[in-house]
């Protein structure tokens, strides 16, 4: 059994990694930075959000085991990707700071 | 040909879907309701809220084995057998259980139950007779009033057609990368065709596992053949040889001596170490072909099979003992399994499947919905000038009203049946299961007389400020108030409360998201505020989908 506050990480870095993936595309973007992307801007974008969502999974299953983080980390996707969504209808400009909000501590819980 | 096979598709999808979408929705709302089995029927039995809760202490075990012994052989007199179930994280007291000899006519005998007090390991006398959660529980395959044979008949013809739905669904769905995390609120069909969207794809590995582990489940059910002329049509061959620990031992009818079952204790811990027990089972008590059977607590296994020691009930000698040798098409059916039920997941994990399950109500709500809000529009013309809908429209949109308004409603209206009926009535049990249904049947008269918003905002409400006040009802009629509960750190109850007036508090939103919005009945799922609408050129250059499924109506 993990910790929560190691699911709430998990979880966070999924909401980041979902948060990216959204503000690589255009129209996202736009509605919440009020300008369009640079292509370096959403490559960078689209590459860290993969590479979250490697490193939720990662951790998932390095904390509780394949077969059970696999099951977590897929049940998890789906609620990250609800939170995404409800940030993006109703406060699209909040979600950079939520992600950022969430980084922080979230990484240094895992690295301590 | 591309365009005919998508217009085919859609088509599917649209009729699978709008044909078996209520019956799902009652089956996806038990089973999400499901993964709290326990905490629900703990939570309807209030006389266990106090002084019954303890942990499972292993130094205790062979204390508690002996003194449940004593008791049960006092208690009962030729039993077919008796059950010791040690608290769990999930269900934290200690029970003890035996079952009659079956009275003539009848496969199985009475079972009773009976809750050990924890400091003074009194019995608990007088505990109400309520379903609890297991009534969402065989709601969501047994449905209700009907023979549960032929109800899992219809279940199963319906989680077939929705893994057809959820195909055909992908297929249909050209955007699904695109449009992965759009929603347009207060758009009117356009909210609903994106809310259905969301609600399916965010959780659709989660969609796809459950539907075909749903089939699974009872696949020997659906598909007999194979076992049938295996095993000549004898299903309880089969069964035994599946699971050979399973197989009841016939009562020789000799008496005999039956050993203590804490003598057993130290061979138990030999194979299993310290890993918890959940039950014992004496099997055939003081007879000379009595079993003593221990379970263990399988915990975070990604399995459901049962983990069990027989031992003989007179001789202590060990009988047989699983996990044997598995072969892989058992491991994998065991595996699936535990995927559908989720025993194994710990209170996180079942929280999130519960989520993906609610998503799945909505998939299947917005769904039903679009299919009236789309109807309705084509018959704009004809309502205009003052003829009245087609019955088909109004058969859908009263069947939507009751279902999806009279659900949470008729939910709250249970747990309050369960707090209020007086605790002497007759088949108490049966009339909290009543109740729910009645509520269900009251909402249905309603919408055939009017299905207007106001009718919608009425039935919402009222279920949202039934699921809002249950801590209240909860404080006004058991021992402990949700500050007692999380002050001894009783989850499970203090989870309960806090999960029903969220649920009541999301539903009193959506009727103030009702009110303010000027579309009928398109604001359901609208919580917005119409800061996100800058993407609607994008929704304006390629409604394909929308387009498609306009075509196909």
């Amino acid at each position: 059994m993990i910790s929560n506050l190691m699911v709430l990480s998990i979880l966070w870095i999924s909401y980041i990694a979902f948060g990216c993936l959204a503000l690589a595309m255009f129209s996202n973007f736009r509605s919440t930075f009020k300008k369009a992307p640079t292509p370096l801007q959403t490559r960078g974008l689209y590459w860290s959000g993969w590479s979250m969502l490697a490193l939720s999974y990662y951790l998932s299953v390095a904390k509780q085991g394949m077969l059970y983080g696999s099951i977590f980390f897929t049940g998890m996707l789906a609620v990250a990707g609800l939170l995404v969504i409800l940030t993006l209808s109703y406060r699209a400009k909040s979600l950079p700071v939520f992600m950022l909000f969430g980084l922080i501590p979230s990484m240094g819980y895992l690295i301590t | 040909m591309k365009d005919s096979f998508f217009r085919s598709m859609t088509w599917l999808h649209t009729w699978v879907g709008l044909l078996v979408c209520w019956i799902l929705l009652v089956v996806f709302f038990a089973g999400s309701m499901s993964y709290f089995r326990h905490e629900i029927s703990l939570w309807t039995k209030p006389e266990l809220h106090s002084g019954t809760f303890q942990h499972y202490q292993a130094n205790e075990l062979g204390k508690q084995l002996a003194s449940a012994q004593t008791f049960l052989h006092e208690q009962t007199d030729n039993a077919q057998d008796w059950r010791i179930n040690l608290p769990t994280e999930r269900r934290p007291y200690l029970s003890y259980g035996w079952q009659d000899q079956p009275e003539a006519g009848q496969r199985r005998g009475k079972f009773h139950k009976m809750i050990v007090k924890a400091d003074s390991g009194e019995m608990l006398s007088e505990v109400r007779e309520s379903k609890g959660g297991n009534f969402f529980y065989r709601l969501h395959f047994d449905l209700h009033y009907i023979p549960a044979h032929f109800a899992r008949w219809i279940v199963g013809f319906c989680t077939m057609f929705m893994l057809v739905a959820l195909i055909s669904g992908i297929v249909i769905h050209k955007r699904i990368f695109k449009d992965f995390f759009s929603f347009r609120p207060n758009k009117g069909s356009r909210s609903w065709l994106d809310a259905h969207n969301v609600s399916s794809v965010m959780a659709l590995p989660y969609h796809l596992m459950i539907t075909y582990t749903g089939l699974i489940t009872l696949m020997f059910m659906y598909m007999p053949w194979a076992v049938v002329t295996n095993y000549d049509g004898d299903n309880r061959a089969f069964r035994a040889e599946l699971a050979p620990s399973k197989v009841q031992t016939k009562p020789s009818g000799q008496d005999a001596n039956l050993i203590s079952a804490a003598s057993l204790l130290p061979q138990v811990t030999r194979h299993w170490g310290d890993a918890p027990i959940k039950r014992v089972i004496i099997a055939a008590p003081n007879d000379s072909n009595s079993r003593i059977s221990f379970y263990r607590n399988s915990e975070q296994e990604v399995t459901d099979k049962p983990t069990q020691i027989v031992f003989s009930g007179v001789t202590g000698e060990l009988i047989t003992m699983s996990p044997s040798e598995e072969s892989t098409t058992h491991a994998t059916y065991d595996t699936l399994m535990s995927l559908h039920t989720a025993r194994f997941a710990g209170a996180i994990l079942r929280g999130f499947f519960f989520i993906c399950g609610l998503m799945g109500c909505v998939m299947i709500a917005s769904g039903a919905l679009l299919w009236a809000v789309k109807i309705r529009q084509k018959q704009q013309k004809q309502l205009s000038k003052g003829k009245t809908a087609s019955l088909g429209l109004r058969l859908v949109e009263g069947l939507n009203l009751t279902f999806i308004a009279g659900l949470p409603l008729a939910t709250s209206v249970f747990f309050y049946a369960n707090r209020m009926l007086p605790l002497e009535l007759q088949g108490r049990a049966q009339w909290e299961a009543d109740c729910f249904f009645i509520t269900l049947g009251l909402v249905g008269l309603l919408a055939c007389l009017n299905r207007s918003l106001s009718t919608w905002r009425l039935v919402l409400s009222l279920g949202g400020l039934g699921l809002i006040s249950l801590p209240l009802v909860n404080a006004l009629t058991s021992p402990s108030h949700i500050i007692d509960n999380i002050v001894s750190g009783q989850w499970a109850l203090v989870g309960f409360d806090l999960l029903s007036s969220l649920l009541g508090l999301g539903l009193l939103l959506t009727v103030k998201k009702l009110s303010a919005s000027s579309q009928p009945k398109s604001a359901v799922i609208n919580k917005n505020t119409a800061t996100g609408s800058r993407r609607q050129n994008l929704a304006g250059e390629n409604p394909l989908t929308a387009k498609m499924k306009e075509e196909a109506l």
